[in-house]
């Protein structure tokens, strides 16, 4: 019974958790600052060119299950790592 | 009369033959070297006008070949991020795989006992499918005394369920604390060897030892709208939960084996059980009842964390058990300060035991150092000097430990540490660990 009620509060507060924070006005922040302050905490941060597109977005989706960042986090950072590893020429942009 | 007549034809004749040509035509010549010099303006206007349009002509070629260059370039250019992109689905077309990994050489030397070198590899098998899924598969390979151990510490399915939410089934790394799950590969953790609560790491000790089991986890982060980088991060999981291992020790001096009966008792008076939770071996739940738990963390600012976790369970033979943890951490330019506490408590045959205990660990990267010397100068700003206090409260056992270490970056994943360990309740311990994560 007492797991089943800690189950229930954990589970709630976890639902609040995203569709109330998710509603508030972000503080925006850019792909390349949420790069440095989500991987810079927990290792030092590996070089844009160690790896490329692919391998990145791989990378990117296993450290946003590790660190628990956020989808929309996840993606600013995943784009900023691509295009600053392989800037595309002005005529493509 | 006709002399004169002669006399006066033959000096005209005379005349005539004297005086040049042109004295006699002056009127003409001067029209000639008028025409003659118009000519000349004429045609100095002329090569005039050829050089210019030379000049022009080679300046128009100069350009020509400036923009050619230039296309040259950017057809490179546009080649290579053409190239890089097809690299993205140059494996399979729809999925991604990729091998990273982690691994170290060490030698550890305890004080009054053999030293020995010792190797272990992580590789990490990543396969995405669409954009949602993501399999990891962790194997670990150790070589340990007269064979090779091979593990599974991870073995993953996540699925984003949203942009905060995700959801982990399988072998996973427990969100407890946090250095089970981000910080114990040896090219992250700052020290040759895990905090003195984790023991020595994958192969127990401590409290606990890193931390994983088989189950399901919920889990994610969102914003908070505080300042920016504020944010919350949240799991819970439901797994298999700990066995235990029992310790029984006997008291020497049993009477002989014609009071068998009364040995007996005596024996059971005398015998100690030592019960130990052996966390992460419990593949097939040998009960019913799941060990659940899950961690909260907060980082008020981008650079400082807190956060709780609690994981509560029974093992089999009815034994209760709650592991209590806080940790934070705070990063100011090259600064990495971080800690832990835990409490474990669960029943024994004597009542309740408890085992608390933390570790404090401060680093400081000398990146922002400036010399006049620039060899010198760049080997010092890849030294990072780290100091780790730890300490384990057990009834009548409490252990403590100093480290001093520092580490030399050589690549921003392969470190070379070296330690010194003072410990107080075990031997003291010189550590040099050569470290990769790739």
């Amino acid at each position: 019974m007492r797991k089943i009620a800690f189950f229930l509060v954990f589970f709630m507060f976890l639902v609040s958790s995203f569709n109330v924070f998710a509603k508030q006005p972000k503080k925006e922040l850019s792909g390349a600052e949420l790069w440095a302050q989500n991987c810079g905490r927990c290792h030092n941060v590996r070089g844009i060119n160690e790896f490329n597109d692919a391998q990145w977005e791989i990378i990117v989706r296993h450290m946003r299950v590790v660190g628990n960042i956020p989808g929309d986090q996840a993606r600013a950072i995943l784009k900023f790592l691509q295009e600053a590893n392989n800037p595309p020429p002005e005529e493509i942009k | 009369m006709k002399l004169p007549r002669v006399l006066l034809l033959v000096c005209i004749a005379l005349s005539l033959s004297l005086f040049p040509q042109g004295t006699l035509k002056a009127g003409s010549t001067d029209r000639e070297i008028q025409e003659l010099k118009e000519e000349i303006k004429r045609l100095q206007k002329r090569v005039e006008e050829l050089e210019k349009k030379r000049a022009e002509e080679e300046r128009a070629r100069q350009e020509l070949e400036a923009k050619g260059k230039e296309t040259e370039e950017k057809i490179s250019l546009m080649r290579r991020y053409i190239d890089r992109r097809i690299e993205r689905f140059s494996l399979f077309p729809s999925s991604k795989l990729f091998i990273t990994g982690y691994g170290s050489f060490d030698f550890v030397n305890p004080k009054g006992e053999p030293s020995t070198f010792a190797t272990s590899v992580f590789p990490i098998f990543h396969y995405a499918v669409g954009d949602r899924t993501h399999f990891i598969i962790e194997p670990e390979i150790e070589l340990e005394e007269d064979e090779v151990d091979f593990g599974l510490e991870i073995g993953e399915l996540d699925f984003f369920l949203n942009d905060y939410l995700t959801l982990v089934a399988g072998k996973f790394l427990l969100p407890f604390n946090v250095f089970s799950e981000r910080l114990h590969p040896s090219w992250i953790n700052k020290m040759p060897a895990p905090p003195i609560i984790y023991g020595h790491g994958h192969d127990g000790g401590g409290i606990v030892p890193v931390l994983s089991d088989i189950g399901i986890q919920l889990r994610g982060g969102a914003p908070l709208p505080l300042f920016k980088g504020s944010k919350i991060n949240y799991a819970i999981y439901l797994v298999n939960g700990p066995r235990i291992s029992e310790e029984e020790h006997v008291e020497e001096g049993v009477e002989g084996e014609t009071h068998a009966e009364e040995n007996h008792v005596e024996e059971a008076e005398e015998n100690h059980r030592e019960v130990e939770l052996e966390f992460g071996r419990n593949f097939t739940d040998i009960n019913s009842n799941k060990a659940f738990g899950g961690r909260v963390g907060i980082l008020p600012v981008w650079n400082m964390e807190i956060g709780a976790s609690i994981m509560h369970g029974e093992a089999d033979g009815n034994v209760d058990f709650t592991l209590i943890g806080f940790d934070g951490e705070y990063h100011l330019k090259g600064l990495e300060l971080r800690g832990e506490f835990i409490r474990l408590e669960h029943d024994t045959d004597e009542g309740d035991e408890d085992t608390n205990g933390f570790y404090l660990q401060g680093a400081y990267r000398l990146s922002g150092i400036s010399l006049a010397n620039e060899w010198l100068q760049r080997h010092i700003n890849r030294l990072e000097p780290v100091i780790r206090y730890g300490k384990i409260f057990k009834t009548g056992d409490d252990i403590s430990q100093v480290a001093l270490g520092i580490d030399y970056w050589i690549l921003p994943s392969f470190p070379i540490k070296i330690a010194y360990e003072f410990n107080d309740g075990i031997a003291d311990r010189f550590l040099v660990q050569l470290a990769l994560g790739f």
